[in-house]
């Protein structure tokens, strides 16, 4: 039995041994992009796809000669499972591996736990499809988004629903499970009123689950009657919402944050009636992101199945802007230089991120259903100046 | 001129040779560890000594009273949040724990206070729900102390104004070393076999045999159970407190079930020895390690490995209780082994 065990405490000390292998140094022209995302748990959902985005795109960059048309992309995983423990280790494994820059996973304490590491290395870093608004400033220089932030996507929304809807009150449900569901609506609520408009109540509620039945029926029994129902929640629980709202005989209007751009907005069957979705991407015809799909069918045999795998294009796109404008694949010189970054169209939209430390500025879609009650349209684009189109 | 030992040197002598016989090891894994310099084997080791500070905790009270607690994590939340709380600076706090009460926004203390602290803190509330928990039966504790850790948990996520709630509570200072979670797991280990090779220890674990039989011989199961609960408590207290400030930012969701179910097995998988719950943590700790190198960029008929790590660790479970019921180790620790002397209970 101390036989056995003295044998399982050495194969411990050999598989620390195996850990602290050095990696072998990158070859001359190779630009080695880490991605620490998680691919299993329940971050997947975002980060799953991100990474395919970004695949596909280093492929089609690779076949023109790699970023800035010089350095082959060669992109490493590891999972970090959904676990800030796992996230610090993916971060590490990818660091000691030579990475050139990070992508972290796209939410919370598990894509800090990787964006302090990369920061301490001095290693740029982009947290897939994060949306907190303070992420940057929780982690500091080196750190940037690809969204602009759950609060301006608040303050876009309020701005549709007063200039572009002329609503004037709202009632606003939110919850506090996420970063982002409560930024969006704090920042809704912020501009709302500071243009004129009135929260008249604000309910806080725990996402997934099964029915949120009890607060339709309290919108139900609320008066005065609001202009417009602002609803900061994900799916899978929007649709139901929806579908209860409607249900109800409500037929007020219904303002929805980003993440709900979805066509599984659309799962329940009911007519969505008057909704309208933020969103930062949506691929209309003839757009560089329907393109992008496109060229993701044509190599998968099927759509993709979110619109975060142009998001995952967008990480490139940007990648290799920075490394182009730096000139040279020198960390430093590529935060900078992403960080300087203005009116560049990558896959899904434009990004600028001069001036905003890491946080774009980006137009908002405010999209509504189409027709056909499966796919949206655009109705409006708020500017980054509050300015409706 | 070579008399007795006197009763508490004979006594000790249990605990500082276990102890000594798991610290060599452990020294100089975590001094290897410390020569490597790369970043992925100093966070892997850091957590592997984390990891032994957790299951030692559970051990003490699971491996000593036979009840089973599904909710200890609880005790690991508390402190984290005690510990990441005191630890973090002022400035950090005045922005994203505004609301909090004044001493909590404007009291910071250092690393080793903030784990005698969230010890305190969890022993604590361990005192006021233990009498609770240990009297309830074999069948009726884990689904119990499991309960308590949904409560803690909900607890967590509510008191927004002091934790953040479900959001994430960061700025925490990433104190926890190598060197320092290393010296805290031997510290611990030492606490722990102090524990059962006590009185105390002795009666718990006569009681978990066959607890008729140990009342009539006059053990005070209560108190012998509340004693293990409060001190396995505190030593899960400072796992948290030094996880915290190994990851340097925390929300409640991370204290959960994957966390439980990864302690749980490497006490399992271990035995019911503190010895055990090192080896436990250790052959755990490999295996997942190398899944985890494994499963990445692999895929068998167009189906990624994703998650091969867990379903690894859920075979070795069900093995280890297929072939040794009892864990690797059973109820022995190496110096009993070595000394061919058998347990004493």
């Amino acid at each position: 039995m101390a036989r056995g065990t003295f044998r399982n405490l050495m194969l411990f000390g050999a598989s620390l041994l195996y850990c602290g292998v050095a990696q072998p140094a990158l070859a001359d022209g190779t630009y080695k992009i880490g991605f620490a995302g998680s691919i299993s748990g329940f971050l997947a959902t975002c980060d799953d796809p991100v990474l395919k985005g970004m695949q596909l795109a280093a492929d089609e960059l690779n076949k023109k000669g790699g970023i800035a048309g010089k350095y082959k992309v060669e992109i490493s995983v590891v999972d970090s499972k959904s676990d800030p423990a796992q996230a610090q280790v993916a971060g590490s494994q990818l660091i000691d591996g030579g990475a050139q820059f990070m992508i972290g996973p796209c939410a919370g304490d598990i894509a800090l736990a990787t964006a302090q590491l990369a920061h301490d290395a001095g290693i740029p870093l982009i947290s897939s499809v994060n949306a907190d608004s303070f992420f940057v400033n929780k982690v500091g220089d080196g750190a940037f988004l690809i969204h602009p932030g759950a609060v301006a996507e608040g303050k876009a929304l309020a701005d549709y629903a007063v200039k572009a809807r002329n609503l004037k009150t709202a009632y606003v449900v939110t919850s506090k499970d996420l970063v982002f569901t409560q930024q969006t609506s704090d920042g809704f609520a912020k501009e709302f009123e500071g243009a004129g408009g009135k929260v008249l109540q604000t309910d806080y509620i725990k996402l997934w689950q099964p029915s949120q039945a009890a607060i339709v029926s309290k919108i139900k029994a609320f008066s005065p009657r609001p202009d417009v129902i602002m609803s900061s929640q994900m799916i899978p629980d929007m649709p139901g919402f929806i579908r209860e709202l409607r249900a109800a005989g409500l037929d007020t209007p219904v303002l929805l944050n980003d993440g709900n751009d979805s066509n599984l907005l659309f799962s329940s069957g009911a007519d969505l009636g008057d909704v309208t979705v933020a969103s930062v991407a949506l691929a209309t015809p003839g757009s560089s992101f329907a393109a992008f799909n496109q060229l993701y069918k044509d190599k998968n045999g099927k759509a993709p199945e979110s619109s975060f795998v142009g998001a995952g294009g967008d990480i490139l796109a940007l990648i290799n802007r920075a490394v182009e404008t730096a000139g040279s694949t020198d960390p430093k010189a590529v935060a900078s230089a992403l960080a300087g970054i203005e009116d560049f169209q990558a896959v899904t939209g434009k990004y600028t991120y001069k001036d905003k430390s890491g946080v774009p500025t980006r137009d908002f879609l405010m999209i509504v259903p189409a027709k056909d009650n499966k796919s949206f349209a655009i109705r409006n684009t708020v500017k980054p100046d509050g300015s409706v189109n | 001129m070579s008399g007795r030992a006197s009763p508490v040197a004979h006594w000790l002598r249990g605990p500082v040779t276990g102890t000594l016989i798991l610290a060599i090891p452990l020294m100089v894994v975590a001094l290897l560890a410390l020569d490597a310099g790369s970043l992925t084997t100093t966070r892997v080791v850091t957590i592997f000594f984390i990891n032994i500070v957790l299951a030692v905790g559970l051990q003490s009270f699971i491996g000593l009273s036979g009840l089973v607690s599904l909710g200890h994590v609880a005790f690991m939340a508390i402190g984290a949040y005690a510990a990441g709380i005191l630890v973090t600076p002022m400035a950090v706090k005045a922005t994203s724990i505004p609301d909090a009460p004044a001493f909590l926004v404007e009291t910071v203390i250092g690393f080793a206070p903030s784990l005698l602290v969230a010890a305190i803190v969890a022993m604590v509330i361990a005192v006021i729900v233990g009498p609770i928990m240990v009297r309830l039966s074999v069948a009726a504790a884990p689904i119990a102390t499991l309960s308590m850790m949904i409560v803690v948990s909900v607890l967590l996520s509510n008191s927004t104004a002091i934790t953040r709630g479900d959001q994430t509570f960061y700025g925490i200072p990433r104190n926890t070393g190598i060197l320092t979670a290393a010296t805290v797991s031997i510290l611990v280990i030492f606490i722990a076999r102090c524990l059962r090779d006590s009185g105390i220890g002795l009666s718990l674990r006569s009681s978990r045999k066959d607890e008729l039989s140990a009342r009539a011989n006059g053990v005070n199961v209560f108190w012998v159970r509340l004693v293990a609960w409060v001190l396995s408590a505190g030593i899960m207290a400072i796992g948290g407190a030094l996880y915290a400030q190994q990851l340097g930012a925390i929300s409640p969701k991370l204290f959960l079930y994957d966390i439980t179910f990864l302690v749980l097995s490497m006490v399992v998988l271990g035995g019911r020895s503190i010895a055990g719950a090192v080896v436990g943590v250790a052959l755990v700790s490999i295996v997942v390690e190398i899944l985890r190198r494994v499963e990445t960029g692999i895929s068998i008929a167009g189906h990624d490995l994703n998650g091969l790590a867990n379903v690894g660790l859920g075979v070795i479970i069900i093995a280890t209780m297929l072939l040794r019921s009892d864990g690797i180790m059973g109820s022995r620790e190496f110096d009993e082994m070595l000394g061919r002397r058998k347990p004493r209970e």
